[in-house]
């Protein structure tokens, strides 16, 4: 399959904005409000979904929006800001709660709003996966190209910061307090082989599996061949990721670029490492995602 | 050619019974398993009219470290995982193997409305992990997979109430590639406060109970519950199949962010995709299971979208008027109706009704032989999903 158009909502650069909650420092990352969609649209939609239609709307660039057209959001939380809203005045009172926030709530609500937004009307799917979230996106939206019940599909991958989540998680100690949180979205327009458009970049299909780093090295081998010469992922903030992320490079003798240092963490990050890696694309490049259960998400990206 | 996919195993926990045999029982006698909600108190708000499970079942097998911390929505989809691989006679080798598709909507709310609550308060007590483990939608998979035993690829959809029929379709496109050669899919939900709330708010709930089609229906039943089908290759099945899966399809309506476009375009076109992806025609499907949840817009849509592309008026039913509308899990325990269905020769019935329009709607079950049947599947923002099953000759 092609890939034929990328659009990147990536959150700032520099120093990381830093946020003081019940007394806690967090580390933030947040991006600009898209100069793409007008500002009474930017006010209805939540961030995830302002983000998601930005960068679908850079992805699909003079393209024309295809009828058939299909879309796979993946996304880790969708929008707890929204979330939270919802919940303020329902846990006060039931019939406080604002029909708006509630619809707002819904998990795949980026993708029903980008939808709307561009008349996508081919199969729509969102899928959540934690940090594998954009990666089952995309392995689904090749499904639905290869079994040709879509001519083309945007695959994107969204979410937002959201203080009180990330708070909550450093004091459980499910990550490091030095993890610095992400938000934006990634997109990237797929389209089969008989498309007359460009491709930036080939992809065939998404590997998946749980286990060991060498289970992932085993599966890329066998399924994606052993020929890379550069290795794209999001693996960063500990030790033990920035290790693993070095073993996979070693193991295919090729170039390491782990985007997330840059982007923070999300968990549809492997979106942002996606664009980054069709934008600057080598001969032939491994693209992967790990949980810290162990399941993982691979594909390759070749130059076309 | 594709390998011909078939159900095994079937796992149910619906507001009608606690298995599959007491939900089937049920279905079949015409029983309904609604009443006041009594799982949690909505202050300013009059009881609802629920389906809501009574009890959910804790089935042999389970290692503790799967249930340790879980949601109540855990706790379904893996009560309904374990009857599900029990019934498809899977052995450890085999599920190692599986895939783990589940679909997710509420999730883990439940429990998530606690943490954001302690969480707003500023407690502490907001970082326990079995709360935050309640607003992650792909939690209820992780735990399934845990509790089975199963390493293979793992997902989990989230289109609210089509998100568990997106789950089999994926699962069938897994197995018809060659990916796994078994895959555990079907979906968990429980209720929840932010739901059933948002629902009243949208002045979308019945105050006395579905009546899906009918002249004066007035909105949905709220429901909860857990179904798990096992997906095998023909070929590799060790029991005799309750159906074949043989078609999906999916279209996004593009319309509104809850209301159905009146027009029932987007139903059509995923019944016509599921139809060519299972390469049946349209006169041989001889039962529907609607979505049909009992609101205005919804059904009147769905039954312009059967009437165009099924012609013939094959019999329908929408079995939420018996079980509710079990959100994320609302695709999957109508997709084990659906195999019920085909597997025994009887149509489900959904009660007495003055029925609006031209649909041969079955009120009373009735022993029939559906050839092939449809599960349709409709959802907030318009994306839904068809499935098509067949019967096993």
């Amino acid at each position: 399959m092609k890939i034929t158009g990328t659009g990147l909502v990536a959150p700032s650069d520099g120093a990381p904005e830093e946020v003081l909650l019940d007394g806690r420092t967090l580390l933030l990352r947040r991006a600009a409000s898209p100069s793409s969609i007008n500002a009474r649209d930017a006010r209805r939609l939540t961030r995830p979904a302002l983000f998601a239609l930005a960068a679908c709307k850079e992805a699909l660039g003079d393209a024309a929006t295809l009828e058939a057209m299909g879309l796979a959001l993946g996304s880790g939380f969708g929008s707890v800001e929204a979330t939270r809203l919802a919940l303020e005045g329902l846990l006060e009172r039931a019939d406080l709660i604002s029909p708006t926030s509630f619809v707002a709530s819904v998990r795949h609500d980026a993708g029903s709003a980008v939808a709307r937004a561009l008349s996508i009307h081919g199969p729509s799917a969102a899928l959540s996966a934690r940090r594998l979230s954009f990666e089952q996106a995309l392995g689904w939206a090749l499904i639905q190209l290869r079994r040709e019940r879509a001519p083309a599909m945007l695959v994107v991958g969204a979410d937002e910061v959201s203080p009180l989540l990330a708070r909550s998680l450093a004091r459980a100690r499910l990550r490091s307090e030095r993890i610095v949180d992400g938000e934006g979205a990634g997109t990237l327009l797929l389209e089969r082989d008989d498309s007359p458009r460009p491709a930036l970049a080939r992809i065939e299909r998404v590997v998946e599996g749980t286990g060991s780093v060498d289970d992932l090295i085993g599966a890329v081998r066998r399924e994606l061949g052993g020929r890379f010469d550069a290795v794209f992922t999001d693996e960063e903030g500990s030790a033990r990721r920035a290790e693993c992320a070095a073993r996979v490079a070693a193991a295919f003798s090729c170039e390491k670029v782990a985007v997330g240092e840059r982007t923070g963490h999300l968990a549809a990050g492997g979106a942002l490492v996606a664009v980054e890696a069709v934008r600057s694309l080598r001969e032939r490049t491994l693209v992967y995602a790990r949980e810290a259960d162990g399941a993982y998400c691979a594909y390759a990206l070749e130059r076309p | 050619m594709a390998a011909e996919v078939v159900v095994t195993g079937i796992g149910l926990v619906t507001s009608l019974g606690a298995d599959r045999e007491s939900t089937w029982a049920a279905i079949r006698a015409g029983c309904r398993g609604l009443a006041p909600l009594s799982l949690f108190a909505l202050p300013g708000r009059p009881k609802p009219i629920v389906a809501e499970v009574r009890a959910i079942p804790r089935r042999k097998g389970v290692p503790k470290r799967a249930l340790q911390g879980s949601a109540r929505t855990d706790r379904l989809a893996i009560a309904a995982a374990r009857e599900a691989v029990q019934d498809a006679q899977l052995d450890e080798g085999m599920l190692a193997r599986a895939a783990v598709i589940l679909g997710a909507s509420s999730a883990g709310m439940l429990e998530g409305e606690e943490y954001f609550a302690k969480a707003l308060a500023g407690s502490h007590d907001a970082t326990r992990r079995e709360l935050l483990g309640g607003i992650e939608a792909a939690s209820s998979t992780a735990r399934v997979a845990l509790a089975l035993g199963a390493l293979g690829p793992r997902a989990t959809f989230t289109t609210a109430c089509s998100s568990s029929a997106h789950a089999i379709g994926h699962a069938l496109d897994l197995l018809r590639d060659g990916v796994v050669d078994v895959a555990i899919a079907g979906a968990g939900d429980g209720l929840c406060r932010l739901a059933v709330a948002g629902f009243l708010a949208l002045e979308n709930v019945s105050p006395t109970g579905c009546r899906p089609f009918a002249k004066d229906r007035d909105g949905m039943t709220l429901g909860e519950g857990a179904a798990v089908l096992v997906l095998e290759r023909a070929d590799r099945a060790r029991r005799k199949p309750y159906a074949r899966v043989l078609g999906y399809g999916a279209a996004c309506e593009a319309f509104h962010a809850t209301s159905t476009d009146p027009s029932g375009r987007g139903a059509e076109a995923a019944l016509r995709a599921a139809l060519r992806d299972a390469r049946v025609d349209a006169a041989s499907i001889g039962y529907v299971n609607a979505h049909a949840p009992g609101t205005k817009d919804n059904d009147a849509a769905e039954a312009t979208a059967i009437a165009r592309v099924l012609p013939h008026r094959p019999p329908v039913s929408s079995t939420k008027a018996l079980h509710g509308h079990a959100l994320g899990a609302a695709g999957a325990v109508e997709a084990a109706i659906t195999c019920l269905a085909v597997a025994e020769g009887f149509l489900p019935g959904q009660g007495r009704t003055d029925v609006e329009g031209d649909l041969d709607v079955v009120m009373e079950g009735r022993s029939a032989r559906a050839e092939h049947a449809v599960s349709l599947s409709l959802a907030f923002g318009g994306n839904d999903v068809a499935l098509v099953l067949g019967a096993v000759s």
